[in-house]
């Protein structure tokens, strides 16, 4: 009998066969078919996507001072439950849990009560912040730690190094909507957003069961881009002459609010732009969007007599009058040919054309705007780009507002003639005024000079057209004349509290009524304001003080309140600029200087009369 | 046919495939210890070296009892602490145990090989060397369970020290009964026919050794019960005996399996294993990402991420996953290919061993290899419930693998001791035999 039956042990062995055998299409069915049911689990365990945070670029002025920046601060982040996991599994007690903790609060200031205690509180969270806008050096300390479930994240944050100063060119930023990315909320921070944010990345993270990274695959890897840095026009150091001064003027005359605008009349580059009461970029929360407005171009105002300059040159352009002609004002009142009354603030009798500008004789200029029309008139203030934009890269600019000319009545001539009727933003007005300044080109404002990309590369520039190719408003002949006649408002006219000892100063006071809707114009809310460049010889800087609703009990007049403060801010910035003295100013032509009221020829030499309020 | 050729193409069949296996087991052990416990390893070792190098340096007792100290300390720390990851290729403590493992395994394999398998088989019963054989196995097995002997490791109380190296008894009981099957049925004297004479005095020794292992590893019990009755049904008895024995052990197993909740857990977990992720469950997910991470093509060769702190028991239970994630279907065909290498090889020699213990002995080894093989790539593949087996010849572990080749050595001697004269009379007749079986299939 034999003891072996080949046919049962060789159907055993069959079956071994075909059943390994088989295992070889389970595995293939495991890798193929079966792969879909498992990847998108494999994929989460085994990889972790992170972003990579682009970091914002910088904001610099003209010297290349930084005025906005951005450094990088440490989020660090704990997953309680993995960590207590993590003890438990390496056979740790939780009093070597607690050590671990009570080194790590010594790091970063807390009690370790009380982030044990948040510990077991939110034991089943997965994430949870503890501290916030940590150094490298103390992440680095408390990695060296190496406890399990502490990881870090970085995170943006904005700073101006320059605090309040330029605030609302700059804006500020907040969070976005996802709470993760700054985002520029106001001024240059929300106008060029996009390019100061750069474009996050991302990394696909290959980690190990303890969540340790092993290898970023190159195919993975998607490096994030920085932002550009921009480069301003604005000169820190003039920015904060110009927000000294207005704030000691607003402050002086318990200003309800005011706003100063320097430009370079031969590029149209903004030196500086500040307003009054200002805020602090650096925590938008702490002040009101009213306070935030950028108002120096977006509240456009009724300017008075500060607009006159801008009727008188086209008109001596078009040789509608001269200088030297004499105005039969028989002031202080005068009666229209309708019968509106028009008043002048200091009765004369007569007054050549350069004194009704020099003395800011309103019934003059009524006279000659009955003579020009609503035509010319409209004509002329259109030329100098008032009803328009500047555009200047600013967010929320106003074009101001000047009728169609159909919507024009008989009462406008008078009323646009005195600076009525028609609303300009302090920006307007300073561009405007550089065209006495240039040569009669407007030049178009513009705060940008160039960017650099991330690596410091320039990745624009921004040429400041040439003056030859701006559009040309007035001859140079008229330009000059009539700069000339402004330098005698600080030496003779409305504003000789504004007279420098260094530099001639050319400019217009002005002095609005501010209206109050349906009542009409009010008696004592006025708008003081001062239209002004230096030095005369070859004007360096144009500025434009405007101070809304001074207090009345101490002084209204633009001569009063805005004068001196430019007056201030010219004399600081020229010496900043190390702008060379004037000479003497020229004398008026004898033919005009026959007209003149009170003319006396001493009163012209430079440095005679200190009449700047120090 | 010549003979000769036949002898000696079976015989290198059967060393090529076990070299295959071995060198197999040495690369993908050395590849899945390569991550931060391989590292810790390392760094343990070091310390330990750095300990030893001071305490030679000074004869100071109390220096020396600072010195462990401080050791004990920095061990400490370093397990808890551990960090690094390795950067480089080096060979890890387990990488390099499992090289010298896998040489002395081969060298147990040659020289068995040379040892006439036959010589096992001659003398009376009390003086055999396998029926102490498995009386050892049976004491050893018992060992274990005394606190004093056994040692546990994983939560498993499986291993003997024996000081400069530990064994697993359960090993040793699972080989010694497929020899001891394979001698006492081909006994002249046993007639496996009758069941009082002949099955039951065959069955006792099994149940006995059988009932010792399944306290300590189920899956080691479940592999011997299988083989036995594979063994058993090739040994010709009768297959009622068979029901009548299988009946209570299957009634056991049952009982066994469903009286404890977290073992039936345990064997319901892989229908469904994304019931209880984290639990039951964990092991079998694990696995099964290894084979999608890998795809068809792998990973590459050490590129492997499951063994990175995912894949549990990845040098030992889950080698296989390990395999597949790295390369790819390739890497289970190779695997698989030479496990039916030894089968074929088994196949053979059943059919041309000089006698009815060869034969036995041939199907018994062959079977009990591609068995564990089977069930071991069944639960890697989560086709079956998990047991702790390892993949023979190519899971880490020092004795499983030398006392495996041992057996394979026993193989690799009936491939070489196999014409007798008398015998090949009856030799033809099997080839025949088998002849009709191939056609009949």
């Amino acid at each position: 009998m034999p003891t072996f039956s080949a046919r049962r042990a060789a159907a055993i062995m069959i079956a071994l066969f075909a059943a390994l055998s088989g295992m070889i299409g389970r595995v293939a069915y495991l890798q193929t078919f079966g792969r879909e049911r498992t990847i998108n689990s494999a994929e989460r365990q085994q990889h972790l996507t992170e972003k990579l945070t682009s970091r914002r670029g910088c904001i610099y002025d003209s010297n290349g001072c930084l005025m906005a920046g951005t450094i990088q601060t440490q989020t660090l982040y704990v997953d309680p439950k993995f960590m207590q996991d993590s003890y438990s599994v390496e056979g740790k007690s939780l009093v070597t849990m607690d050590q671990d903790i009570r080194k790590l609060c010594k790091l970063i200031d807390k009690e370790s009560y009380t982030l044990s205690q948040m510990l077991s509180d939110k034991y089943e969270t997965r994430y949870l912040k503890i501290a916030e806008n940590l150094d490298e050096r103390a992440v680095d300390e408390i990695l060296k730690l190496n406890i399990p479930g502490i990881g870090v994240q970085p995170q943006n944050q904005r700073y101006y190094p320059m605090g309040a100063i330029a605030a609302h060119l700059l804006g500020g930023v907040g969070k976005d909507d996802l709470g993760q990315q700054e985002k520029g909320l106001e001024g240059l921070e929300l106008k060029f957003n996009k390019e100061l944010a750069g474009k996050d990345g991302s990394q696909r993270v290959l980690k190990d069961a303890r969540r340790r990274a092993i290898a970023v695959a190159a195919e993975d890897y998607f490096p994030p881009q920085h932002g550009q840095h921009l480069i301003l026009t604005i000169d820190s150091n003039l920015q904060m002459i110009s927000e000294q001064e207005l704030a000691r003027t607003c402050e002086e005359f318990k200003a309800n609010r005011g706003e100063v605008v320097v430009m370079d009349p031969r590029t149209g580059d903004i030196l500086a732009l500040a307003n009054w009461p200002s805020f602090n970029p650096q925590n938008l929360d702490d002040s009101t969007q009213e306070v935030r407005r950028n108002r120096c171009l977006t509240d456009p105002y009724e300017p008075g007599s500060t607009f006159k300059p801008f009727i008188a040159g086209p008109a001596l352009r078009e040789h509608i009058t001269s200088v030297a002609e004499i105005f039969p004002v028989h002031g202080p009142h005068y009666r229209t040919s309708y019968g509106r009354k028009v008043t002048d603030v200091h009765g004369y009798d007569q007054l050549a054309f350069w004194d009704v500008l020099v003395k800011s004789s309103n019934i003059g200029m009524c006279m000659l705007g009955e003579r020009m029309g609503n035509e010319k008139l409209n004509g002329a203030i259109r030329s100098f780009g008032f009803g328009h934009q500047t555009g200047i890269e600013l967010p929320g600019e106003d074009p101001g507002r000047v009728n169609p000319l159909a919507k024009w009545t008989k009462y406008s001539t008078e009323s646009v003639s005195q600076g009525y009727e028609v609303m300009v933003t302090p920006l307007q007005l300073c561009r405007a005024f550089c065209a006495y300044a240039n040569g009669g080109h407007l030049v178009t404002p513009r705060v940008i000079k160039g960017s650099l990309a991330s690596d410091g590369s320039i990745a624009s520039r921004v040429e400041s057209t040439s003056l030859q190719l701006m559009p040309q408003v007035l001859d140079p002949a008229t330009a000059m004349e009539v700069r000339r006649v402004l330098c005698d408002v600080v030496v003779r006219g409305t504003a000789t509290r504004a007279r420098s000892k260094t530099w001639n100063i050319f400019g217009k006071t002005g002095t609005a009524h501010v209206s109050g809707g349906k009542e009409g114009y009010s008696d004592s809310k006025f708008t003081s304001s001062f239209m002004s460049g230096a030095p005369f010889e070859n004007p360096r800087i144009v500025v434009t003080m405007i101070i809304h609703e001074p207090d009345k009990a101490l002084a209204h007049y633009g001569g009063t309140v805005a004068a001196p403060g430019a007056a201030k801010l010219i004399d600081r910035a020229l010496a900043y600029l190390q702008v060379p003295s004037s000479p003497d100013l020229p004398l008026p032509p004898a033919q005009v200087a026959a007209g003149l009221f009170n003319y006396s020829e001493k009163i012209y030499k430079i440095g005679t009369v200190a009449s700047v309020k120090e | 046919m010549e003979d000769s050729i036949y002898r000696l193409r079976h015989a290198d069949i059967l060393t090529l495939c076990v070299m295959g296996l071995l060198a197999l087991g040495v690369v993908m052990v050395q590849s899945a210890s390569m991550n931060a416990t391989g590292a810790l390893e390392v760094r343990l070792q070091e310390l330990k070296g750095q300990r030893t190098a001071a305490l030679a340096k000074t004869t100071d007792a109390a220096q020396q009892a600072a010195i462990k100290k401080d050791f004990e300390a920095r061990v400490a720390e370093v397990t808890t602490r551990f960090d690094e990851r390795p950067t480089h290729w080096y060979w890890t403590p387990t990488g390099m145990k499992q090289l010298g493992f896998a040489i002395a395994a081969m060298m147990t394999f040659m020289a068995v090989g040379f040892f006439d398998y036959s010589k096992l088989a001659r003398g009376p019963l009390w003086r055999n060397p396998i029926v102490w054989l498995v009386v050892v196995a049976a004491v050893t097995c018992a060992g274990v369970l005394v606190p004093g002997i056994g040692r546990e490791m994983n939560g498993a109380r499986r291993w003997i020290s024996l000081g400069f190296t530990q064994f697993q008894p359960s090993e040793v009981g699972k080989w010694s009964l497929v020899i001891f099957l394979a001698y006492f049925i081909s006994q002249r004297k046993v007639r496996i026919e009758s069941f009082t004479r002949g099955f039951v005095p065959t069955l006792i020794p099994v149940v006995i050794v059988a009932l010792l292992i399944v306290i300590q590893d189920f899956g080691t019990a479940a592999l011997i019960a299988i083989c036995t009755v594979a063994i058993l049904v090739a040994g010709r008895a009768r297959l009622w005996h068979l029901l009548i024995a299988a009946a209570p052990g299957l009634a056991a197993a049952t009982w066994f399996v469903t009286h404890k909740a977290y073992r039936m857990k345990r064997m319901t977990a892989f229908m469904d294993p994304y019931a209880d992720p984290q639990g039951q469950g964990y092991h079998m997910i694990q696995s099964l990402l290894s084979f999608s991470t890998g795809g068809v093509f792998g990973r590459g060769l050490g590129n492997g991420i499951q063994k990175l702190g995912y894949l549990p028991e990845d040098t030992t239970d889950f080698i296989f996953a390990v395999i597949c994630e790295e390369m790819g279907l390739f890497g289970a065909a190779l695997t698989i290919a030479l496990y039916l290498g030894i089968l074929y090889v088994s196949w053979q020699i059943m059919h041309q061993a000089r006698d009815g213990f060869g034969r036995l002995l041939g199907f018994g080894i062959g079977a009990m290899i591609g068995l564990q093989a089977l069930m071991n790539i069944a639960v890697a593949t989560v086709s079956v419930p998990t047991k702790g087996l390892s993949l023979p010849l190519i899971s880490a572990g020092g004795t499983g693998l030398i006392i495996t080749c041992g057996a394979l050595g026993l193989l690799h001697s009936v491939a070489r001791h196999r014409h007798d004269a008398e015998e090949e009379e009856r030799s033809a007749l099997w080839e025949t035999d088998s002849l009709a079986l191939a056609s009949a299939l």
